[in-house]
């Protein structure tokens, strides 16, 4: 019993980490329709920049965090008006191999900055892992599904009531329309990669203070993860991608624990399998009629 | 004018009788490694050690009043060019055994060679498995990477006083999976209790899983088949599950300092490795101080040690066997031991190497620090 509990805390702690990215892809799946292939990159590049500035500036790390969100915004921002937007009439097609070549992009050139050897992340917190009985929760674990669901909370009323994310929903419903409207379409978009991007940038902090390694191809994984979280979530519904993310990190968790380490990826994709099959729009999303 | 003549003619046929009488005089080895190339810091490494063993043999009257010569060609880490080679030094210079080639592809050529016309031929640095199966005239003075599991099982037993045991490895993994089954079958048969082994996939970073299984089941060290940026996060989440455990590893930990950012975690971990410039035995330092006499700086690989045992192996050999002759050379390497300066060598049925490793570990601030030299356990 108590080694299922550590296991399904481990699971947790995986699961908020793809959480916490899902909700940059959901965000900005849902309103642009774009899937961003490059967001894992974004992530690896705010892992660099955070490392860079604590390693060899030595910024303390609360500036280090900040910091390195506003490189995922620039970054962000500057490959949506580049890459992006000038496809943006364009077949999805397009901008979804745009979206590959972009992070590819990104990969290359970090490998050619910083060679293809992991950079170890300095520690950040030394605190010892907190005990009930013979179960132990360690406090990265804590911080990261915590932090998770507080953004996830915060991001859904921002996109619910804020006037910002009420012209994001408008323009993920109608593009058209809500030009008309008199909505600001690029402005919206561009606030909707960059809080999608400084997600990564907090995302690839927590990641590196769990798993404190930095390498060019490290963003690969996880956003493949935080993608599947997206879509079985339902594509831009944020306590979907959440709620995904958890269960993914779990099951993985659970099947590596107690069945199998080499099955644990055929798991996760085989629950993408079954639930795309029986429902397609994802776990919390809704059957939209084709508007005619 | 004539008996001027015939002076000479006396004079140059005495030379021509002196001369391959002078020759006979010197033994002729015969040297192949990448001196060029890519890979011409490991192939330098094993020429410098070579010639530092036959320089300090020459000094002290070489064998039995002969002195020992080396030729060199370079085979550019090729196999073309390490067969060529091995024609070049057998047939044309008359060598009577072979030192090197460096990397296992170039050796596996020069050795197909060496075996069929049974010329003694050791290596130094190439630890692929075939090269010394059913060629009897081939040996090496490397040991491969699982004979690392079976001396760190012997270490984990005799030293680190653990008696229940756990070992993690990458599925699929050469490497890995060996030297994990190296590990495991030594310390079933020291009467260790093996209670967990995991596996992980290619490119993990979460090892959280497998750790907590481990800890569940009381294991006291834990044998790490991975290379140092995996063994970094393992290190890592133990400490973050509150694993009061060992850790112990093979010669892959040894770039764990450039990934680890915690180096206080390291004093946890013990590795092996062929040889380290901080042993602190006699021979070791005798060796140091001549390859800093001669090259004027600090051996930097350590083929250079196994380069210079091979040159010792070979040369004990030679002396023991009292003649050049191939099959009494190849027999006398066989029953050698040898005390080189990474270790006593022995050799097996295979032709590999049986010696002790140098077991290594690091202190608070991730600098290296020598344990002890261990033997496995026969």
């Amino acid at each position: 019993m108590v080694l299922f509990l550590n296991q399904l805390i481990n699971g947790l702690g995986t699961g908020a980490i793809y959480a916490l990215i899902a909700l940059g892809y959901t965000m900005v799946y849902g309103i642009v329709k774009l899937i961003n292939f490059a967001h894992g990159d974004i992530m690896m590049v705010g892992s660099y920049a955070a490392v860079v500035l604590m390693v060899n500036a030595g910024v303390p790390f609360p500036v280090a965090l900040v910091a390195s969100m506003l490189v995922c915004v620039a970054f962000g921002v500057a490959i949506e008006r580049v890459a992006y937007k000038p496809l943006r009439d364009a077949p999805r097609i397009c901008s979804l191999i745009t979206a590959i070549g972009v992070s590819y992009l990104l990969q290359n050139s970090a490998q050619l900055l910083f060679s293809a050897n992991p950079r170890p992340f300095p520690p950040v917190f030394s605190i010892p892992p907190l005990r009930i009985g013979g179960v132990s929760i360690s406090f990265v674990t804590l911080l990261t599904v915590l932090v998770a669901a507080l953004l996830m909370v915060g991001l859904n009323l921002f996109v619910m009531k804020s006037r910002t994310g009420k012209a994001m929903r408008a323009v993920s419903e109608d593009m058209g329309a809500a030009k008309l409207m008199g909505v600001n379409v690029n402005m919206t978009i561009s606030t909707t990669f960059a809080i999608g991007c400084a997600l990564a940038g907090i995302g690839a902090f927590l990641y590196c203070i769990a798993y404190p390694s930095v390498a060019p191809t490290m963003g690969a994984m996880p956003g493949l993860k935080a993608f599947i979280a997206a879509v079985l979530g339902g594509i831009g519904i944020l306590p979907g991608a959440m709620l995904v993310g958890f269960i993914m990190g779990v099951a993985e968790s659970l099947t590596k624990g107690f069945v199998s380490t080499q099955l644990s990826d055929a798991v996760v994709y085989g629950i993408l399998i079954v639930v795309l099959l029986f429902k397609p729009s994802g776990l919390l999303g809704r059957a939209q009629r084709e508007k005619v | 004018m004539k008996k001027l003549v015939a002076v000479l003619v006396t004079l140059a046929m005495a030379v021509s009788f002196i001369l391959p009488a002078m020759a006979e005089d010197t033994i002729k080895i015969g040297g192949i490694a990448c001196l060029t190339g890519p890979a011409a810091m490991y192939g330098v490494g094993v020429k410098n050690g070579v010639d530092l063993y036959v320089s300090e043999l020459n000094a002290a009257g070489g064998i039995d009043g002969k002195q020992v010569e080396v030729l060199w060609e370079d085979d550019e880490a090729s196999a073309d060019k390490a067969a060529n080679a091995y024609n070049k030094l057998v047939q044309n210079d008359g060598v009577c055994a072979i030192l090197g080639p460096v990397v296992s592809s170039a050796t596996d050529a020069a050795a197909d060679l060496a075996a069929s016309d049974g010329i003694p031929l050791i290596t130094a640095s190439a630890t692929a498995y075939y090269i010394t199966t059913d060629r009897p005239s081939v040996f090496r003075t490397c040991f491969l990477d699982p004979f690392q599991g079976k001396v760190m099982a012997a270490f984990t037993a005799q030293e680190l006083k653990a008696t229940k045991v756990a070992a993690m490895y990458k599925n699929g993994d050469e490497y890995s999976v060996g030297l994990k089954d190296a590990f495991v079958t030594e310390a079933k048969a020291l009467g260790l209790e093996v209670v967990a082994e995991e596996a992980s996939a290619d490119k993990d970073v979460d090892y959280k899983t497998q750790l907590t299984n481990i800890k569940d089941s009381g294991a006291e060290a834990i044998f790490l088949a991975y290379y140092g940026d995996v063994a970094s996060l393992i290190l890592t989440q133990a400490n973050e599950l509150g694993m009061d455990v060992m850790f112990t590893g093979g010669d892959g930990i040894s770039n764990i300092t450039d990934s680890i950012s915690d180096k206080s975690l390291l004093t946890r971990m013990y590795y092996s490795d062929h040889f380290t410039n901080s042993a602190d035995s006699e021979i070791v330092k005798a060796y140091l101080a001549g390859y800093q006499a001669m090259y004027g700086e600090m051996p930097s690989i350590s083929f250079s040690a196994t380069a210079y045992d091979a040159a010792k192996v070979l040369c004990g050999a030679i002396a023991a066997a009292g003649t050049t002759e191939p099959d009494a050379v190849v027999a006398a390497i066989k029953a050698s031991s040898t005390e080189g300066v990474t270790g006593t060598i022995t050799y097996d049925d295979h032709n590999d190497p049986i010696k002790s490793a140098f077991i290594l570990t690091y202190d608070a601030q991730g600098n290296q620090v020598f344990v002890k030299q261990q033997d496995p356990q026969q």
